[in-house]
């Protein structure tokens, strides 16, 4: 694995999204909620698929396209994208 | 197990909610643009009700294709899906789709068992049949990047040219981004948004459209015996099958009535001129139609 790779876990996946979320939303990090839903930030769908993109680009890694429902605020996709990198160590 | 949206979050939203209305008005929305243009365009029918039904809100469509790109669903098990959402008892009862949204709501009502069939008012929305299907094979690349381009400049309100001259191919990604440069300049994204980050959303944008086609091709509609106001953008998807003018309703439905608005197929639900003629086409719609009186305890 890359050393890009194994830097990649949930807690860095967390530190990665409430950056770009603060950043969008013109906010700190610290006043992004993990726990809310994507859809309640009132971004665009287009914003949101941008941040997927970019988020596929830096893990290397094609997220599903319903990863956003299924893992639906940045805590829980956080975790999903640590248990897709377990998976594959795994494999 | 992680919980899901799509079991939290309802696919069937009240929009507004009347005492005693004349009817219900169900707005069926795929995605992709805003849905809230429906308050305004159904803005003078005061006394009526508004539900929504949010298509990208709905397990089965979400996931109506897997990772091989094969169908996992139908039309019919999305709509079979849907009517225990809705309110069954009332009369009155009016479907309004733009897009696929029409399709569904189409299957919609002919499953409906409810006192009458709902009368359907449907932008922009092809007919699933045969001689109008699209799929991968005959879709030239060309026009999904210039369909691409018309959801862009409707959703992030800007301009873009597109330069496809057909006799000569340019690699994909070079269109994408000199799209995106156009649209950084004008600041519908950041300037930083990267062409990597883009290519999400014009996949994501083509996925849709081919999970529509699969759905529409495996689709076997049945006549409808009711009422259909199709109203169709002058510069929609099949302007090349611009001599379908009813878009490949009218051997579906029992009585059909047509109209063309010039917009785009995306325009028609963002332009504030197009949402202003369509309120008025569905008021006039609605004012024509013949509806059961009000009565008490109609509501499901």
């Amino acid at each position: 694995m890359s050393e890009q790779k194994s830097d990649i876990n949930q807690e860095a996946v967390k530190n990665w999204l409430l950056e770009k979320f603060a950043y969008k939303l013109d906010s700190s990090k610290q006043e992004i909620d993990p726990n809310m839903l994507f859809v309640d930030f009132g971004l665009d769908s287009t914003e949101v698929l941008l941040l997927a993109g970019e988020l596929e680009d830096w893990i290397d890694l094609e997220l599903p396209p319903t990863a956003m429902w299924y893992h639906p605020t940045i805590n829980k996709l956080a975790q999903f994208i640590e248990e897709e990198y377990e998976a594959l160590a795994e494999a | 197990m992680t919980t899901s949206l799509l079991s939290k979050v309802s696919c069937v939203h009240p929009v507004r909610q009347v005492d005693n209305p004349a009817g219900t008005l169900v707005y069926f929305h795929p995605g992709g643009l805003p849905s809230q243009v429906m308050r305004d365009m159904t803005r003078s029918l005061t006394d009526w009700r508004l539900l929504s039904v949010e298509l990208m809100l709905c397990i089965d469509y979400v996931e109506a294709t897997n990772k091989q790109g094969k169908l996992t669903t139908t039309i019919e098990k999305i709509a079979a899906g849907l009517i225990p959402q809705l309110p069954a008892k009332e009369s009155n009862l009016l479907f309004v789709g733009w897009s696929f949204g029409g399709v569904v709501a189409f299957e919609v009502a002919s499953r409906w068992q409810g006192k009458e069939v709902p009368k359907l008012v449907f932008i922009d929305s092809i007919a699933p049949v045969t001689t109008l299907a699209f799929s991968e094979d005959n879709v030239a690349a060309t026009i999904t990047f210039k369909w691409f381009v018309q959801y862009l400049q409707s959703l992030k309100r800007c301009q873009i040219r597109l330069d496809l001259p057909w006799f000569w191919r340019r690699d994909g990604d070079e269109i994408l981004q000199d799209i995106l440069n156009q649209a950084k300049e004008q600041g519908a994204f950041d300037p930083d948004t990267k062409l990597v980050a883009f290519k999400k959303v014009f996949t994501t944008f083509t996925q849709g459209l081919m999970r529509n086609a699969q759905l529409g091709s495996d689709y076997q509609p049945i006549p409808y015996d009711g009422r259909l106001l199709l109203i169709r953008a002058k510069n929609g998807l099949l302007r090349r099958f611009s001599w379908t003018q009813h878009m490949g309703w009218k051997p579906l439905v029992s009585h059909l009535s047509v109209k063309s608005v010039n917009f785009n197929h995306y325009q028609i639900i963002s332009k504030q001129a197009a949402i202003e003629t369509l309120g008025k086409l569905i008021s006039e719609y609605v004012g024509q139609c013949q509806w059961q009186p009000k009565t008490e305890g109609d509501e499901g």
